[in-house]
């Protein structure tokens, strides 16, 4: 294969990683779920996450995975104690 | 607002408990499955990413009918190259031209066509792009490193719970001749965000 190509190799997430740490994924991955699992529906997700990022940055701004992760949890426990209550 | 002291031994941080426990409610709730859980962060940390997205591309530069379809339908479209799934479901690819720049942002919070890019990179998810997407496009395109002739019109598009969207580059001159598979190594996830353009790779 052209030079070219072997030395631009594609990386498949720019070399960025999808979670700084184990926490987040876990915060993640439980949304996700429960969303399959009929909890919530992804719309009722994004509105509830919306709301606690459109909170936050009342007074704040999203500068990082940690920042957006802590208000995917807060999310997820606002809609966990709406459903399953 | 971050904190990026790092105590190794450290106890728990008040989030990483929060985590824990409502992880402890919900298994003990049969709502989770630590099994399913680990899997899923397997696949978007490992499997599902922009690669995807540049087969997509490159396949649309190189098949005159597939591109059709894709700008007309990017959901099937996309389906025919195997990639589906969550935040997939309607999908709608827009199309770079001399003429018109288009570039994805969520204002409200960070949807993203997770099938054919993954998830999204943290700049995508901040305050300060989420905002400026929309206030100044020009500007932050110029901080990624694009300047456009004010010819140019920028498009932005909000991505939703509903819609997706894919920005289909433009082909750099000069990689008439290369493969699909060839084309796809030079498409990078920026420039299917709409934040970059795909520049052809250095003469060797």
């Amino acid at each position: 294969m052209d030079k070219r190509f072997t030395e631009q190799v594609h990386k498949p997430d720019n070399g960025e990683l999808a979670f700084d740490a184990p926490w987040q994924a876990k915060t993640f991955a439980m949304a996700v779920q429960l969303n399959e699992s009929g909890v919530f529906t992804w719309t009722e997700w994004a509105e509830e996450l919306s709301s606690q990022i459109a909170d936050f940055e009342k007074h704040n701004a999203i500068e990082n995975s940690n920042d957006y992760y802590k208000l995917w949890q807060s999310a997820l426990e606002q809609l966990v104690q709406q459903k399953t209550a | 607002m971050s904190e990026h002291t790092h105590h190794h031994h450290a106890p728990p941080s008040e989030i990483e408990e929060r985590v824990k426990k409502l992880e402890s409610l919900l298994i003990d709730k049969k709502l989770v499955d630590p099994q399913s859980l680990d899997l899923l962060v397997d696949t978007y940390q490992n499997k599902v990413g922009p690669k995807n997205g540049a087969a997509v591309v490159a396949r649309a530069w190189t098949d005159a009918d597939y591109r059709k379809r894709l700008l007309e339908d990017a959901t099937p479209a996309i389906m025919e190259l195997g990639y589906e799934g969550r935040q997939g479901e309607h999908m709608v690819c827009v199309e770079n031209t001399p003429q018109v720049h288009n570039m994805v942002v969520c204002t409200l919070c960070s949807c993203y066509p997770w099938p054919v890019l993954g998830l999204p990179p943290a700049w995508y998810k901040a305050s300060s792009y989420r905002a400026r997407a929309v206030s100044e496009p020009r500007e932050v395109l110029k901080e990624f490193g694009l300047v456009l002739d004010p010819e140019v019109e920028v498009r932005v598009w909000d991505s939703t719970a509903e819609i997706r969207y894919l920005v289909l580059p433009l082909q750099p001159a000069g990689t008439e001749t290369f493969t699909e598979q060839q084309l796809a190594a030079i498409v990078t996830r920026d420039a299917m965000i709409g934040v970059t353009q795909v520049s052809a790779p250095d003469a060797a």
